[in-house]
């Protein structure tokens, strides 16, 4: 690593980031994917008005600062990591343009539906609002099992732009266009190819190869069942009766094929797109450097060898390996948690269980990654690592000292929100809280 | 060439974008810091009718905020979507005002809009006053944080230049994060933006308050927020003629170019005229010339108004362009280890960029802002005037006046950003540039550019050195995603344009409807939905 880059405070300060990062991303997910499940099911509540209301109203005050947890995701990975916020947001155009229209019409969707009494129209935003909540939560899951099994970018550095031959080594150090979606054929030539196919590319079974593919659009459906199962545990918490009932009934039915594809898709991910997989075991670079033992420990954690199964099976340093199992022990736990208390109706033990379940099982997919954030299906010399992707020091001393303050102050406006809105809703209760002269969607 | 057809229409769709959510945003501004005073006036008067009242505009702010929200995380996306190598550029400076954004604004007024609207009998007053000033400080401090991003795109200042990231290019980094914040041009920028939100809300309560008198209806609850309006109002547009001023100075100091097009000026002068109405041609030497003007008879005005001096010079468009063109190839002399950067970011298929926006729409979109913030004074005042006497509900032509003007804030907010970006191009981070004069007020084009730190390169060692700001610049045509097809960016504006056209036409339905139901006084009833 060049001395410019490698002061002390920024060898600490960038795998902090990461974590800060991760951290967020899974806030994210906690908060706004509960009401993203909600969202979806709100149509299955009942064909009557009320239910579906009483749904809305379980997460109307709180959606809108939920979702800002989605906006600081980006935002911390754009100040922290501005190369992979570039690579990614650029790479995967039209993924994030569909989730950014999802969202859209999830917004305005709760805010519109209540706001004339016809039937028709209140239909209309039900099924707009449970939709794009459908869509936001799959095309982020199949996104994230994309990036665990890599995307096809190159480094622009190491291609050459007279012949469009892949390099061994950078020939245009004053490249600025920092990375390039293509495809290289057996003559090491690279074809660019546009977003659109790019965007195909995800959802592509056969790509980069029949297992990996069919892996990532597994975590999408997983993370889809997770999503609908985490809102479907906050409605237990939000209701009584017979609107109680119905959600107990969405967590015991999704619960046996929703904890099924977790483990398929889990072992799934251990067998099929570990490390030699992805790199290509042709890859002589990786196969030496897995070869020698001197190699193995910290430095080569630094310089962004190992990942996925590696860090799981004792390659990497036992402490990420350990990490790695105790997340997915607590991942585990919190998925048969859902079951047990769901089944036992109790609301609060279902939902902080389904809060368990995504902690551990995104925090391992975390650590699986470390010290990679978006490998490259072509090989290490192009992936994104932490340090190949990382902000300055300066930016990432600034970002650290906002976080300290900031995150405090959010945290504790954000629980006496919640509290504020935690009572239990029910038909009884939205028409004795109109009389009252509140506020209800 | 298809890398500028995908950049023109990227523009289009950031512009289109950014247009809608601007159309959202200063009520945003303005109305939730009404609330916040009717509630605090509520507190401490007692008067029942200031409670009526944050609750009716509280309905109404709800309605728009939705669309604030849906329209602005589009932006978070695009500066990624569509402008990597921008992002990839500066993301290391630019990122972080965005994400502290997030982390100290947006989330303070997101979490609590949802309390404004639902809080209400379900806390005490004291309470939801509180809420209403940090959803009203939440979305002011949230445009500061904005307005710095955006003016440190005008004036990239506490910026180092450094060679050897991932991909072996160079890229700016933060080197002084106070220059970010403190910096003047961003400052006046967040004063402007937010003065003119109040405007907005102003006009927009003093509107629908003049319909419901014009209707003589809820006559009281009217007369009462028609006052409040016409004071915020009032105070808000006469700040926003004076911060304008400083605004505009700020520019004529940092982007000369933006300057000469907003005053149509085209040849450099001193002791320069102002312009009432002008229009601009290029003859066929590729020299600009008047097809029309319109000066005040009163002589240096302009030079007064740009630099507080009467006699000094102020850049015309075709000095700006020769000038810029010799700077940069100096810029290139003196370095040439970083000569590749202007190739790659300033030029364009190997040739330089026109240096000056388009003339006219700059100068009339700023023009006509202007003029409009005058006849903003005159409406508030006139309102303020009557209703002190107790008699604008019998002022049929004002309060249609006012009715009928809702609108022009909202243009004159959109005009100011026409001015603001599309003032700015051909760039989408302006060299570091700072406009001097010698002590005959002649200005010194040779030094354009102010200095920044840099790390480089020098026989095999990295070395810290000074650079010409040049170095900062990204031209728009540059800095779009190059993976990027005309098919796509086609599909997704057309999509922009056509769903956020059909929400925003339903987002006003539903505020129209709301407003014009007026509030339900008296008794709380209950009510179906909201």
């Amino acid at each position: 690593m060049d001395t410019v880059f490698s002061p002390l405070w920024w060898d600490v300060l960038v795998p902090l980031w990461f974590v800060i990062v991760a951290l967020v991303w899974v806030m994210y997910v906690l908060t706004d994917g509960f009401d993203l499940g909600v969202g979806i099911l709100v149509p299955f509540m009942g064909s009557d008005d009320v239910s579906r209301r009483i749904a809305i109203n379980s997460v109307g005050p709180i959606w809108d600062g939920n979702e800002v947890w989605f906006i600081t995701a980006g935002g911390a990975a754009y100040a922290a990591f501005p190369e992979i916020y570039s690579a990614i947001f650029g790479g995967l155009y039209l993924a994030l343009m569909v989730i950014l229209f999802a969202l859209i019409f999830r917004a305005v969707g709760f805010e519109y539906r209540s706001k004339r009494p016809s039937q028709k129209w209140r239909n209309f935003w039900d099924w707009a609002i449970s939709i794009s909540s459908g869509v936001v939560a799959l095309v982020l899951g199949v996104a994230l099992g994309n990036i665990v099994v890599g995307l096809p970018f190159v480094k622009s550095t190491f291609i050459d732009p007279q012949t469009m031959k892949v390099m061994e080594s950078a020939v245009n150090p004053n490249a600025l266009k920092g990375f390039m979606y293509g495809v290289i054929d057996q003559n090491n030539q690279f074809h660019p190819y546009p977003a659109i196919i790019g965007f195909l590319q995800l959802l592509n079974p056969f790509f980069p190869n029949l297992a990996a593919g069919i892996f990532k659009l597994l975590v999408g459906v997983t993370a889809l069942l997770f999503v609908i199962l985490h809102g479907a545990a906050w409605l237990m918490v939000k209701t009584v009766g017979e609107h109680f009932e119905r959600a107990k009934g969405f967590v015991l039915k999704l619960w046996p094929v929703t904890a099924g594809l977790w483990v398929i898709t889990t072992l799934w991910g251990f067998f099929s797109v570990g490390f030699t997989n992805k790199f290509n075991i042709t890859n002589e670079k990786v196969i030496q450097q897995l070869q020698n033992v001197d190699y193995h420990g910290w430095q080569a954690i630094l310089d962004g060898v190992f990942t996925y199964h590696d860090n799981f099976l004792f390659q990497a340093p036992a402490l990420v390996s350990i990490v790695g199992w105790v997340l997915l022990g607590l991942g585990l736990l919190g998925v048969i948690g859902i079951f047990v208390f769901a089944k036992n109706g109790n609301a609060w033990g279902t939902f902080l269980s389904s809060t368990l379940a995504v902690i551990g099982i995104l925090f391992a997919v975390a650590t699986a990654l470390f010290p990679f954030t978006v490998p490259s299906i072509y090989g290490l010399e192009h992936s994104m690592t932490v340090w190949n992707t990382a902000a300055s020091e300066n930016t990432l001393k600034v970002m650290t000292l906002a976080a300290i303050i900031a995150v405090p102050i959010v945290l504790a406006y954000t629980a006496y929100i919640y509290k504020v809105f935690l009572f239990k809703l029910s038909p009884e209760q939205l028409e004795e809280s109109a009389k009252k002269g509140q506020f209800n969607y | 060439m298809a890398g500028e057809l995908v950049a023109s229409i990227s523009r289009l769709q950031f512009a289109t974008t950014a247009y809608f959510h601007f159309l959202f945003v200063p009520l945003t501004l303005g109305i939730s810091l009404f609330i916040a005073i009717l509630m605090t006036t509520y507190l401490v008067t007692k008067k029942q009718i200031y409670r009526e009242m944050a609750r009716f505009w509280t309905k109404l702010f709800a309605i728009n905020f939705a669309m604030g929200v849906a329209t602005g995380i589009t932006h978070e996306f695009e500066f990624g979507t569509n402008w990597a190598v921008y992002s990839r550029y500066v993301g290391d400076i630019f990122g972080a005002p965005l994400a502290i954004e997030a982390l100290f604004a947006f989330f303070l007024e997101s979490s609590f809009i949802g309390m404004l609207i639902f809080g209400w009998n379900r806390v005490n007053d004291i309470v939801m006053t509180l809420v209403a000033w940090a959803v009203a400080f939440g979305t002011n401090l949230s445009a500061l944080w904005i307005l710095l991003a955006n003016g440190w795109m005008q004036h990239p200042g506490g910026a180092i230049l450094k060679a050897g990231t991932w991909v072996g290019g160079i890229r700016a980094e933060l080197y002084d994060f106070s220059q970010v914040t403190f910096s003047p041009v961003a400052d006046v920028k967040f004063m402007h933006t937010i003065t003119a939100g109040m405007i907005v809300a102003s006009m927009f309560v003093l509107g629908i308050s003049a319909y419901h008198l014009l209707r003589k209806q809820h006559v009281e609850f009217f007369k009462r927020s028609a006052l409040a309006a016409a004071i915020f109002g009032m105070i808000a547009s006469v700040s926003e003629v004076l911060i304008g001023d400083i605004h505009a100075h700020e520019v004529a100091k940092t982007q000369p170019s933006k300057l000469a097009a907003m005053e149509a000026v085209v040849e450099s002068e001193k002791g320069a005229p102002i312009l009432l109405a002008a229009w601009v041609t290029k003859n066929e030497q590729g020299q600009y010339e008047y097809a029309f003007k319109l000066p005040l008879p009163i002589p240096g005005v302009l030079s007064f108004l740009a630099y507080h001096n009467f006699s000094a010079e102020v850049p015309g468009l075709n000095d700006v362009q020769k000038a810029m063109e010799e700077n940069f190839a100096n810029a290139m002399k003196e370095h040439p280890e970083l000569a590749q950067v202007i190739e790659n970011n300033v030029k364009f298929n190997g040739e330089w960029p026109e240096f000056n926006p388009p003339v006219n729409v700059v100068y009339w979109a700023f023009h006509i802002m202007v003029y409009l913030a005058f006849l903003f004074v005159f409406i508030f005042t006139a309102a303020f005037y009557y209703a002190k006497k107790g008699v604008l509900h019998e002022k049929t032509w004002i309060l249609k006046l006012a009715l009928y003007s809702i609108p022009l804030p909202y243009i004159a907010s959109l005009l100011g950003w026409a001015t603001a970006e599309v003032g700015r191009q051909p760039w989408v981070v302006y060299p570091l540039t700072e406009v001097k004069h010698d002590a005959d007020g002649n200005i010194i084009w040779g030094e354009l550019f102010k200095t920044i730190p840099a790390m480089i390169e020098k026989g095999g060692q990295i070395v810290q050195t000074e650079v010409p700001g040049a170095f900062m610049g990204l031209t728009t045509y540059n800095a779009v995603t190059p993976t990027l097809t005309v098919a796509e960016v086609t599909l997704t504006f057309i999509g922009f344009l056509v769903i956020f056209t059909t929400l925003a036409v339903l987002d006003w339905w539903l505020i129209a409807k709301y407003a014009k139901k007026g509030p339900e006084m008296g008794e709380e009833k209950p009510q179906e939905a909201y």
